[in-house]
């Protein structure tokens, strides 16, 4: 499967957040990463949250219906895997 | 390229020798002992009048004194920038571990250079970008056995190319738990963290960490686990933490190789992965003064380059590709 064609390059993601004061958003249009200090972050944004970039890509809120859409999708198909790929060393 | 070629170069150029210690003795070398036991049946034969005779008494296994090593086991922790990729190279088996970062190609170029068409085992030991970045161009470069995700979901555009190709490929999936031990070849790996009850959503957290044994020979991961997992591992893992050569948690954030684990780890060498001029200020300062007052001998990527243990089970060498 391809990459989410509906996200545009107004938008970006909590990759993670390190040492509890830099967040890393991973800009997925560009290819390129936003460092900004945790403090900057919209309240509730964590690691998998999706945001909204203005002009001068400064988060602006959070794109909640993308960030529950993809965790929804990409958790199914992950238990999707789970179930399917039998056969490794921990296997029953 | 030239980067490839010294490190090529440097192979089989001893820099340090240590000696080892004595390893613990290794678990049951079945091909996977999960940590619950099996009951055993309640004895429901009639008494008789002959005495049983005693059964003679079973060898403890030992892997560690019984197993035949066939040659050399060379694990070169990748110069990948700010980020994680670690690969066991052995004539039986060849496993990576953490795939370096999304921004980079580099992984798939050091897999060519060492040789590497297959891997018997793929671990990611958590989805960060910087853990599972080049995911999709390994599994499309070699061929994967099995991969091993600590089963954290995460939203981003690379995690998603990261399951299409797990969903593209025919690899076996697990997502091990501590407690949980499996030999793969001459290696023998032993998980502890995460815990059954870890909650996914806290990736750091829930990263996969486990000491991987050849020989007398032990090496522990701990992706990016921080204070208090450390805490947990040391709590609940005991001597399963005991380790010779050490990968700095979180490319030696002061957020991890707190004091208690390292004590409780007591490696002989230290390696981390960052890149030079990190922003995070990695590995910071009071990690080092931790590891250096302890007198363990430390190596790192920004400072040495790929960094290469070759060892026979019982001794290592250590190459940097950068003294």
């Amino acid at each position: 499967m391809s990459d989410d064609q509906s996200i545009g390059p107004d938008r970006a993601v909590v990759d993670r957040i390190v040492d509890g004061t830099t967040a890393v958003l991973l800009v997925g249009a560009q290819g390129t990463e936003l460092h900004v200090p945790v403090d900057h972050l919209p309240e509730g944004a964590q690691d998998g949250t999706w945001v909204i970039l203005d002009l001068a890509a400064l988060i602006v809120g959070i794109d909640e219906d993308l960030t529950a859409r993809r965790r929804e999708q990409l958790g199914a198909r992950l238990d999707q895997l789970r179930q399917e790929r039998t056969g490794g060393r921990f296997s029953d | 390229m030239l980067g490839l070629f010294v490190m090529i170069v440097m192979i089989g150029v001893v820099a340090a020798v240590s000696d080892s210690d004595d390893a613990d003795d290794m678990a049951d070398d079945d091909a996977v002992a999960g940590e619950a036991a099996d009951g055993e049946d309640p004895s429901e034969d009639e008494p008789s009048d002959e005495p049983e005779p005693e059964p003679e008494p079973e060898p403890e296994p030992d892997a560690a004194e019984d197993a035949t090593l066939n040659g050399d086991l060379e694990v070169h922790y990748l110069d990948v920038g700010q980020a994680d990729a670690t690969l066991f190279i052995h004539d039986e088996v060849t496993v990576l571990i953490d795939t370096g970062d999304w921004q980079r190609s580099d992984v798939t170029g050091y897999l060519d250079a060492l040789g590497v068409d297959r891997l018997d085992l793929l671990v990611v030991t958590h989805p960060h970008a910087d853990h599972i970045g080049q995911f999709d161009e390994v599994m499309a470069a070699v061929e994967v056995d099995e991969v091993w995700w600590s089963g954290s979901v995460t939203t981003t555009q690379t995690f998603e190319r990261a399951v299409a190709a797990l969903e593209e490929s025919t690899a076996a999936y697990e997502e091990p738990r501590a407690g949980q031990s499996t030999t793969l070849g001459p290696l023998l790996f032993e998980i502890v963290n995460p815990p059954d009850d870890v909650d996914l959503d806290d990736l750091h957290d829930a990263s996969l960490s486990f000491r991987i044994t050849y020989g007398e020979v032990r090496f522990l991961f701990t992706g990016d686990a921080e204070t208090s997992t450390e805490q947990r591992m040391v709590d609940t893992a005991g001597e399963q933490l005991d380790a010779d050569i050490l990968q700095l948690g979180h490319h030696g954030s002061s957020t991890s190789t707190t004091a208690p684990f390292l004590d409780a780890v007591g490696p002989q060498v230290a390696i981390y992965s960052a890149s030079e001029g990190n922003q995070y200020g990695h590995p910071h300062d009071e990690v080092i003064e931790r590891v250096q007052g302890a007198e363990i001998e430390l190596y790192g990527t920004p400072v040495n380059g790929t960094v290469t243990v070759t060892t026979d089970g019982s001794d290592w060498d250590i190459s940097p590709e950068v003294e």
